[in-house]
């Protein structure tokens, strides 16, 4: 078989044109940096694209108060960040950093920036209002209420660097701003507090979901 | 002996194209299938029960006596 030289030039030329395209293609131009002598500095071009996101920490999204009795003539009030009476479990710290009273003890919530964004904004809500699941058998006594409030949980500098809940504010079907700013990979511990009318319906779980969510603002 | 090495060039020249081409379409295929973290828990949920309180427990007791009648005088 006869291959001219025009041939093998042509096909010389594209394997050399794709061997370009790639190396300049997947590193940028390098200008002069190409040559035979030793360089002791380079250039990568790296465009990082902002992500806001936010998780719940592996197994601390499930606050559960355990069983209980109501009190007889009044509400009772149950959290996360005190001693419990009635049965329900007592209260801790996110990540086990502190415990109220002894025996088994209720989770509060942990959120961490899981995300590349410095000032992702923290919101949350639950599925219902607390009339919608802190069900009475009758009329409630006295009127249900959920409510949260965040802390700062690392002892390494602010997590959430402005805007912190940290004063009780209401949980219901409404977004609510838990920090207007947390830092990547930090956490911050969500404290539940729920007000049980005297005749609260009893023998079967009462719940609601709840749903975080985060932005790169408020 | 005929003379091979034009295709000899050319293979080698064929095998470098084709390379090429993969390594290029490589590069590319590995932006897009990047390692993704695992997906973000965005719910969770707060829940309680509550239980009746246990029922004090009743035992029943009598007290009782009998006055008898005085007995006569005979």
């Amino acid at each position: 078989m006869e291959v001219s030289n025009r041939i093998i030039a042509v096909l010389l030329v594209l394997a050399i044109a794709v061997s370009a395209g790639n190396f300049f293609g997947a590193t940028g131009p390098l200008g002069e940096a190409i040559s035979g002598m030793s360089v002791t500095a380079g250039k990568t071009n790296v465009s990082v694209t902002s992500q806001a996101s936010i998780t719940f920490v592996t197994g601390w999204n499930q606050t559960w108060f355990g069983q209980g009795t109501t009190n007889a003539g009044s509400s009772l009030v149950i959290a996360t960040n005190q001693a419990n009476s009635n049965s329900f479990y007592n209260g801790s710290y996110c990540n086990n950093s502190a415990f109220f009273g002894t025996g088994t003890h209720v989770l509060p919530m942990c959120i961490q920036n899981d995300g590349n964004d410095e000032t992702t904004c923290v919101k949350i809500q639950a599925s219902a209002s607390p009339t919608g699941w802190i069900t009475c058998s009758g009329t409630c006594a006295q009127t249900p209420e959920a409510r949260i409030k965040a802390y700062e949980n690392s002892t390494a500098g602010l997590s959430c660097t402005s805007g912190l809940r940290s004063t009780w504010g209401q949980l219901n079907g409404t977004q609510r701003w838990l920090c207007e700013a947390i830092n990547t990979t930090r956490v911050i511990g969500v404290d539940v507090e729920l007000t049980l009318p005297q005749n609260t319906n009893s023998g079967s779980e009462l719940s609601t979901t709840i749903t975080i969510s985060g932005t790169s603002d408020c | 002996m005929k003379d091979n090495s034009g295709l000899v060039v050319l293979l080698l020249v064929l095998v470098l194209v084709v390379l090429s081409v993969f390594s290029t379409l490589n590069t590319f295929a590995s932006f897009d299938n990047a390692p993704v973290d695992k997906e973000p828990v965005n719910s969770g949920k707060i829940g309680f029960s509550v239980i009746e309180p246990p029922k004090p427990s009743i035992s029943h007791g009598e007290v009782g006596f009998m006055i008898k009648a005085a007995d006569e005088e005979s």
